[in-house]
């Protein structure tokens, strides 16, 4: 059985890497985008699963072992509540269906610091940003607040140790494939959505764009090359950086070549240089940003796409990235399985042709109207199936 | 120093010392914790 299991995931991250690195392959590889969906469709809750990762291990291997996918995305829930936890609270909210990032709460910073962060940046998110995010680490003595971060540092510690424990589990038990190894934020993202929050950081765009643009390359000296450095030392066939990708969508290409651009390109060109790979979330529509993206390296990214389309953006970048994408959640839900079987069989006729093409759904399932169970397993028969070469 | 530097340094000694020498390797986890402190 163990031998079984290791051939199949062995056939699966040879499907996958032909697929990223733009090769031929047997047959287009079948991707789970599904997070949270997995919590309902066992049966269970965000509430009951966020602290006991046994179960959480449950819910995400009975999704791969019912519907049979390659690979996935995510080995359980992506976050560490623990730790959150452990910190007195922060902006995830958590009692509801799905794990969402609560709105409007993520302004810790004013426009008139970006020369305080520019000055300092490791000084500044220490000693400003930091206590003035979480109170449990601004008031108490040092020894006391020494004690809040240690322990909150052993919860981190115990739940990544666990999440490769789980991974290695999903590998030996169902055979898939999660690739999923570091999970950095671009720095203009983390901007958006930690420092400056959304109406904030677009105002930035257009009042400060010089300064946005220096905060973005001195958090990515600071945080970025270091930490995905100390957290994947090396590049591993089976472990890629995993990106979501969330401001480009909302600027214009001339400000995302201002703030954006500079500094995501640097970053993939020094990794992809040094043999990494990736998987990007591009969420919403990138279809204004296709001339920047066709300057990335070749066959280093599976890219995600949600809202374009995915015709335009094979033949725009089809020959820079795999392109991942498929089926609309919202016609796994409203539709029968046979109209969503058709669904599939047109965007495979039209997308598989050449490789490079992963099928997943648009959107990352979370909650339990993004698919209708008998939908899914339809359409990941017929991709399993009727997909070869 | 001030007294989250204070923290900081502290959280070198008496946690990461114990597990890494190389003084590299530590700065980089203290960079990573600063990254998911903000990211609560």
């Amino acid at each position: 059985m163990a031998d079984e299991m290791m051939a199949l995931y062995d056939e699966r991250m040879q499907r996958m890497t032909n697929a990223v690195e733009l090769k031929p392959t047997d047959r287009v590889p079948w991707f789970s985008l599904i997070d949270n969906w997995a919590l309902s469709y066992y049966g269970t809750t965000l509430a009951k699963a966020k602290n006991d990762m046994d179960l959480q291990y449950d819910v995400y291997s009975k999704v791969y072992r019912d519907f049979g996918f390659d690979a996935s995305a995510f080995p359980a829930i992506t976050f560490p509540l623990g730790f959150v936890d452990a910190l007195g609270g922060g902006i995830y909210q958590t009692d509801m269906e799905t794990l969402q990032i609560a709105t409007g709460q993520s302004e810790i910073m004013q426009a008139a610091e970006y020369d305080d962060l520019l000055a300092d940046p490791m000084g500044f998110m220490i000693n400003k940003l930091i206590p003035r995010k979480l109170p449990s680490l601004g008031q108490g003595s040092v020894e006391e607040r020494f004690g809040v971060l240690a322990n909150a540092f052993g919860t981190l510690m115990a739940w990544v140790g666990k999440m490769g424990e789980i991974t290695e589990k999903h590998k030996t038990e169902s055979g898939v494939f999660i690739p999923n190894a570091v999970v950095p934020f671009m720095p203009a993202d983390l901007i958006f959505d930690y420092l400056r929050d959304f109406k904030g950081t677009l105002e930035d765009v257009r009042r400060c764009p010089d300064k946005l643009a220096a905060a973005a390359m001195a958090i990515y000296q600071n945080i970025n090359v270091p930490v995905t450095h100390a957290m994947m030392r090396q590049p591993q066939p089976d472990k890629y950086i995993t990106l979501f990708l969330h401001m480009p969508p909302f600027i214009r290409p001339k400000d995302f070549e201002k703030v954006y651009w500079p500094t995501f390109k640097a970053f993939i060109e020094q990794f992809a240089g040094l043999g990494y790979k990736f998987m990007i979330l591009f969420e919403k529509n990138w279809e204004h940003l296709y001339d920047y993206l066709r300057e990335l390296p070749r066959g280093h990214i599976l890219g995600f796409f949600e809202e374009d389309d995915l015709r335009k953006t094979k033949a725009a970048l089809g020959n820079v990235m795999c392109i991942g994408g498929g089926i609309r959640t919202i016609d796994l839900y409203l539709k029968t399985p046979a109209q969503c079987v058709d669904i599939a069989k047109g965007l495979i006729e039209d997308l598989a042709p050449g490789g490079g093409f992963v099928f997943t759904t648009d959107r990352i399932m979370n909650s339990g109207t993004d698919g209708n169970p008998e939908c899914l397993k339809a359409v990941g028969d017929y991709v399993r199936e009727h997909t070869y070469y | 120093m001030t007294e989250m530097e204070q923290v900081i340094q502290l959280f070198e000694e008496r946690v990461l010392a114990q597990e890494m020498d190389d003084p590299q390797q530590r700065d980089a986890i203290i960079r990573m914790l600063v990254f998911y402190l903000l990211s609560v």
